[in-house]
């Protein structure tokens, strides 16, 4: 079973995900993380990377998902998580493909892999890491409640510029406090 | 054999040179020693994990040394005296996509601790990185108890780039992880004056 929002649900990944995930890493705009990839992705690479992947038991450091669109079955975007220390840190990802930017489709699925992270994982903080010219990424995480605690100055080169890297941090308790409806029965360490 | 007096990358009292299976021995009774708990002694993800080795073996650091040797992205060097060839600590630099943004560390091991060797060779491993990378940022971080390393940062120049509240869970405690950065323009700044 997916997990599943009002509008969207996020789902494992598909091979038939592959022409749509490639569009979303072969777009500066879309690639969703600080850095520049080259644009050369292709269904070879990604498919042998799909093919590669092992049981999510067996790694266990990371979640992989696709956004998707519950009433069109529309690949909205990527969403993921790569844990630090386990089941203590993680840091999540994500990428929308641009025709669903400002809908509020990155927040709602945000929201749901945050509730997936501290109730399933029980991690103790949610790191987001993004740079200082990304404003969009920034209001996303602080609209869940992140707040800048890192800021490493000119350290990412993107269009032209240096930008600062910038690293996001949601504690445990600061996440129970703004969801009121959750109760947390991780005793603390 | 006539002892080589003539290193490429040398300070007064200090030689670097690349690590060798050789070196494993005294690196391994100084990643074991209490005085080096929680001071960042390898590589780990950029941000990432922490540093929660209880107990090194010598395959740990056999791995360690080879996987150094084999990524391009990690610079690693052991620290030996000149007057002794003896290894004394060591120092590397990383970084992960892009490489104007870069991470170093070195440690002395704590035996050869107190006699200035830090204060000798922190400015040149500064200026190898700046003058062999495209390094912009150079960024070093470290475990909340580590008060002296972070004084020692902030002389050389660095400034504090914020403070991960949650790095790791260790002894009982949450640990948090301190980060100092320096661009190159400040570094360039302190070498005028």
């Amino acid at each position: 079973m997916p997990i599943e929002g009002k509008r969207i649900i996020l789902r494992e990944r598909r091979k038939s995900d592959i022409p749509d995930r490639m569009k979303l890493k072969n777009n500066l705009e879309t690639q969703g993380i600080a850095q520049s990839l080259p644009l050369d992705y292709t269904t070879e690479m990604y498919e042998k990377a799909h093919d590669k992947r092992e049981l999510s038991t067996l790694t266990s450091s990371e979640g992989l998902f696709v956004i998707e669109e519950k009433e069109t079955k529309k690949f909205v975007g990527d969403i993921s998580y790569s844990e630090l220390n386990p089941r203590l840190s993680a840091v999540v990802g994500i990428g929308l493909l641009k025709e669903f930017w400002g809908k509020g489709y990155g927040y709602e699925a945000h929201e749901l892999l945050l509730e997936f992270l501290f109730q399933e994982v029980g991690l103790r903080v949610s790191y987001w890491w993004t740079w200082s010219q990304n404003i969009g990424s920034i209001k996303l995480a602080e609209k869940s409640g992140y707040s800048i605690v890192i800021r490493s100055r000119d350290a990412i080169f993107k269009g032209g510029k240096l930008y600062d890297f910038l690293i996001l941090e949601l504690p445990r308790e600061e996440y129970y406090e703004r969801h009121p409806e959750l109760v947390d029965e991780l005793p603390g360490l | 054999m006539e002892k080589i007096t003539n290193y490429l990358l040398q300070t007064q009292r200090i030689y670097f040179d690349r690590l060798t299976i050789e070196n494993i021995p005294i690196m391994l009774a100084a990643f074991n020693s209490p005085e080096l708990e929680n001071k960042v002694l390898t590589d780990s993800q950029i941000w990432g994990s922490f540093e929660n080795t209880l107990i090194y073996a010598k395959k740990d650091l056999e791995d360690l040394l080879e996987k150094w040797s084999k990524t391009s992205k990690i610079q690693a060097y052991g620290i030996f005296k000149k007057e002794s060839d003896e290894l004394i600590g060591h120092f590397f630099y990383d970084y992960d996509w892009d490489t104007h943004f870069v991470f170093v560390h070195f440690v002395i091991y704590p035996e050869h601790q107190k006699k200035g060797y830090g204060k000798e060779i922190a400015p040149f491993i500064l200026n190898l990185i700046f003058k062999n990378t495209v390094a912009n940022n150079i960024t070093i971080k470290f475990d909340e108890d580590n008060v002296i390393g972070m004084k020692f940062a902030e002389k050389l120049g660095f400034k504090s780039s914020g403070i991960l509240r949650r790095a790791g869970y260790k002894g009982g405690k949450i640990r948090s992880l301190h980060t100092y950065d320096i661009l190159r323009r400040e570094w360039r700044n302190e070498n005028a004056n």
